[in-house]
């Protein structure tokens, strides 16, 4: 008979530094796919400008190169949307204004049927194996997807041991649908 | 005679559980009992305001001047306030809503169970996930006669119909609790 699994928690702050890990780790993100979408779309408003651009220089207009400066402004605020940098600004934005406050203080209990998430607040939350959408192990740590798009981006150093880090592992790959493993 | 208050504090608090359907129906009735809704809506004329009065500006010239090609602009300014408006109404918000729960939860509608106790109030949703909230960790309540908005952040609140509990003793002995334990209570309408 297996032993029963002993709760593995772990403490860390929601800072700079570990969104941008995160960030950096998030395979959905950093998909070839997802940037393929950010590049059509940027080529979709340039194309749609530089076609006006072209219609009003047909009909002599003086601001007929207006849409381009336009155009080139959307872009560079795009591209610096898509930064980790920019990312990192609007999600800090974010959490003062949901949380109050930034950085913010979180813990994780791995259990036998979930893992439970506590805020610096008290407030809990435990979130089930059977709903998590997928889990991606990587040389760094575990990306666990919510379903939703959410993602949690749990670095391997948090861990007190790599005996409990394994455990969690094998438990999540067990329990898990959507288990994966990434170099 | 004793005093009703001290009764009330000494007793331990008899959790009180609810459960209801998170529909159309009841997005509904928290987008239109929204606290914040006033305040939104002022933002919203704010910044569609200019937008259409420009639009409209530039067709009246357009027209003025017989420049058809002119109205392409004008008409996306419109058209750009006409969907704002369609995606801020309640029915929009709604929409937007529905696909957000359904992406998260994978179902639609989600049955909730709420459990209000002494130290706090549990959430149970589908699939089995929960939260917890302690009463310290909540920002704000908002009593209004429909019933209760409860913030858990300054962005994020949940609602709870009145019409959802058993009893009116269990709503009013569940708001006497609030009041005691949250320190932000304010009461609307």
């Amino acid at each position: 008979m297996s032993e029963p699994f002993q709760p593995v928690r772990i403490a860390f702050q929601i800072d700079d530094a570990y969104l941008l890990e995160a960030m950096r780790h998030d395979p959905s993100r950093n998909s070839p796919k997802s940037r393929r979408k950010v590049y059509m779309q940027m080529a979709a408003v340039v194309l749609t400008m530089a076609i006006y651009s072209l219609l009003e220089r047909s009909r002599h207009e003086d601001l007929w190169w207006m849409p381009v400066p336009i155009a080139v402004v959307l872009v560079l605020f795009w591209l610096y949307l898509s930064t980790p940098k920019g990312r990192l600004k609007f999600i800090r934005r974010a959490y003062r204004k949901s949380m109050g406050e930034f950085p913010v203080e979180r813990s994780i209990e791995f259990g036998p049927d979930g893992f439970k998430v506590v805020g610096s607040s008290g407030a809990t939350s435990f979130q089930p194996w059977q709903s998590v959408t997928s889990v991606v192990e990587l040389s760094e740590g575990l990306a666990i997807y919510l379903p939703g798009g959410a993602c949690e981006w749990i670095p391997k150093r948090f861990f007190p041991d790599s005996e409990s880090y394994q455990r969690v592992i094998n438990d999540t790959a067990a329990k898990v649908g959507g288990f994966e493993r990434m170099p | 005679m004793p005093d009703p208050t001290e009764n009330n504090l000494s007793q331990p608090f008899e959790p009180v559980r609810i459960a209801f359907q998170m529909d159309d129906a009841y997005l509904l009735d928290s987008i239109r009992n929204d606290p914040d809704r006033s305040a939104f809506r002022r933002k919203k004329y704010l910044i569609l305001s200019p937008i259409a009065l420009a639009g409209i500006t530039f067709v009246i010239l357009s027209a003025v001047r017989h420049d058809r090609q002119s109205l392409i602009p004008s008409c996306g300014m419109l058209a750009i306030v006409g969907i704002m408006l369609s995606r801020w109404s309640p029915t929009g918000i709604l929409r937007e809503r529905r696909k957000r729960l359904q992406q998260m939860f994978r179902q639609y509608p989600i049955g909730h169970k709420i459990e209000f106790g002494s130290d706090g109030f549990i959430v149970l949703l589908a699939d089995g996930v929960s939260n917890f909230h302690p009463w310290p960790s909540i920002l704000r309540v908002v009593e209004q006669a429909p019933g209760l908005a409860i913030y858990i952040q300054t962005n994020f609140r949940y609602w709870i119909p009145a019409g959802t509990f058993s009893n009116p003793h269990d709503y009013r002995r569940t708001i006497e609790l609030i009041n005691r334990k949250v320190a932000r209570v304010e009461r609307m309408g």
